[in-house]
């Protein structure tokens, strides 16, 4: 039996989650969405309740799992569910919400143990739509010394923008990987 | 030797920097030039390829046809064409189907000279049958003397390109090599070695980089707009929007960008922007502008002074999905952000040639994501995954893509 490998996408609901998913999974994304019914329904119609599932299939068939987190704080408990296993973790945070430089403290601190563990990449979406900050803002927010945590500006939709994130992911646990 | 009817030209490199050198070898050699080889004996060449911004013999040039020979001369775009007999010109930097074109006008004339020899049966009035290399019309190895290859050959054999020849000429080798215009062509140099060291530092002050860093952080530190003023044109930086406004086109700026002429160049306040469209009509992005300038600018080199074994201090990453990037940068800024590696641990612990190294560092350095630490040495070593073998294998899916 082949191995099992997983990339965790997480967020606050609306920062693109599915989306990134969908723009690398080698399957289509299993979703798991539903009309949202709280405070959700003011940012999107629809939401992920459960996660969000896609696969990178590669060569020799292994399967590099992709989990998307509900973004809903409520459902933090499975985030440590999720996590178990992880090779790492993307995080999104939509540029264009005012309240995005505190959704990234608070994912940070949320994830914190997986992290340590493993690495993480932070992709800020929307900036082309409204963006409320510089990246150097974001880039404040982070504890200085090393490990320097990546973050870049990207569009979810973009399969290019979200295998940048891959790439730098594997590298950063990683930097004598070769091809 | 002469040359027959269809059969393919001969041809020779002179004077040229090593990437443009390294870039036709690997034209040549490949299958993308059905019409033309490289010439191993440099007297039988058909075609000599020139740089006509360098150095060179120009005794040749009066010579080329009794020679039997033609020029096809490299030169910048505002550096005036030779429109001498035999001589074709293309403009830097070398686009590949110009090249092409050329050597079709070429190979078509001493096609056509060939045919009608052939239908007037006389074989002495073959004015381009093939290089004169007997008798009187022998060019002297001395006025050839600047055609000789060897040397060339020898570093190209040795270098990474070569690497990649020997695989394949499908299109992710063009890729790959592409990836190395930006890096320059520089070897790894052995830094004990006094005489090497001096090959990897440039002046930053001599580079367009330089002054708009300056500029930015003029700015910044007074909030105001900046004025650089250059020999070749003004740029402005609007301070509010981060933009630079220039009229350079993508020509010019190239050049600019690559070329050692702004010693002179001013950077003031500017209080006022008044939109001079005509003055600058172009608007950039400033640390997009600032990134290329600075990777344009290193090819493969390092500002003057940068120690090569203190660790190299990380601050932030890139905003790589929005800057130029190139072979080995998403591998390099990791070891970076992860490890106290020093530029040279960096090269040797990651098998990268040094001059990819150089050249990102270079860039960080304008856009402040690095420096080097005064404090810390190099600690080198990096510790590796167990899962690297699946991790190789998402990257080649990743790249395969």
């Amino acid at each position: 039996m082949k191995s099992s490998h997983k990339i965790i996408f997480s967020g606050p609901v609306g920062a693109g989650k599915t989306t990134a998913i969908t723009s690398i999974s080698d399957i289509p994304t299993v979703r798991t969405e539903e009309s949202a019914s709280d405070e959700t329904k003011d940012l999107k119609d629809t939401t992920t309740v459960a996660l969000d599932y896609g696969a990178i299939i590669l060569q020799d068939n292994t399967r590099i799992h992709l989990y998307g987190t509900p973004g809903q704080k409520r459902f933090d408990f499975m985030w440590e569910i999720l996590t178990n296993g992880g090779i790492g973790l993307l995080l999104l945070i939509d540029g264009s919400d005012s309240n995005a430089i505190n959704n990234l403290k608070f994912f940070l601190s949320s994830f914190k143990n997986f992290i340590d563990k493993t690495s993480v990449v932070v992709g800020i979406t929307k900036q082309d739509v409204n963006k409320k900050y510089n990246l150097e803002e974001y880039q404040e927010v982070l504890n200085k010394g090393l490990p320097v945590i990546p973050i870049y500006e990207i569009d979810a939709r973009s399969r290019k923008d979200v295998s940048l994130m891959v790439e730098t992911l594997l590298y950063t646990l990683d930097p004598k990987i070769s091809i | 030797m002469n040359i027959q009817h269809n059969s393919k030209l001969k041809i020779s490199l002179n004077n040229l920097d090593d990437i443009t050198q390294n870039t036709l070898k690997f034209f040549f050699k490949s299958n993308l030039c059905e019409k033309a080889e490289l010439n191993i004996k440099d007297d039988n060449a058909n075609v000599l390829i020139i740089d006509l911004d360098r150095q060179y013999n120009k005794e040749i040039i009066p010579n080329l046809k009794k020679n039997n020979q033609f020029v096809i001369f490299l030169h910048n775009e505002m550096n005036t064409p030779l429109s001498e007999e035999n001589t074709y010109n293309v403009t830097k930097p070398v686009q590949i189907k110009y090249l092409k074109q050329q050597i079709s006008f070429i190979a078509q004339r001493i096609n056509d000279a060939k045919k009608s020899n052939d239908d007037s049966g006389d074989a002495t009035k073959n004015n381009f049958a093939a290089p004169a290399n007997d008798g009187q019309s022998k060019p002297s190895s001395q006025s050839l003397g600047l055609i000789n290859n060897k040397s060339h050959t020898q570093n190209f054999e040795n270098n990474h390109l070569n690497m990649a020849l020997k695989n394949s000429t499908d299109s992710s080798t063009l890729n790959q090599y592409k990836a190395h215009k930006h890096v320059g062509s520089n070897r790894d140099i052995n830094p004990d070695n006094p005489e090497e060291l001096n090959k990897i530092y440039h002046n930053p002050k001599k580079y367009l980089y330089h002054h708009l860093v300056q500029a930015v952080k003029l700015g910044k530190d007074n909030k105001s707009n900046v004025l650089i003023k250059t020999l070749f044109g003004n740029l402005f930086f609007d301070y509010k929007s981060q933009v630079l406004f220039h009229s350079f086109d993508n020509a010019k700026m190239r050049y600019f960008k690559s070329s050692p002429l702004f010693i002179e160049t001013k950077v003031v306040k500017a209080s006022l922007f008044k939109m001079a469209k005509k003055d600058y009509s172009i608007s950039q992005d400033a640390e997009s502008l600032i990134w290329q300038s600075a990777i344009s600018a290193s090819k493969g080199r390092l500002p003057l002074g940068t120690s090569l074994t203190q660790a190299i201090e990380m601050n932030c990453w890139p905003n790589f999905s929005r800057l130029l990037v190139f072979r080995y940068v998403i591998q390099i800024a990791a070891a970076w952000s992860t490890h106290h590696m020093s530029l040279l641990d960096t090269a040797s612990q990651l098998k990268i040639p040094q001059r990819y190294i150089f050249t990102l560092y270079n860039a960080m350095l304008a856009i402040g994501c690095v420096k080097i630490d005064n404090v810390i040495q190099g600690t080198g070593k990096i510790n590796r995954k167990k899962m690297k073998k699946v991790f190789s294998k998402i990257l080649s899916h990743i790249f395969s893509h």
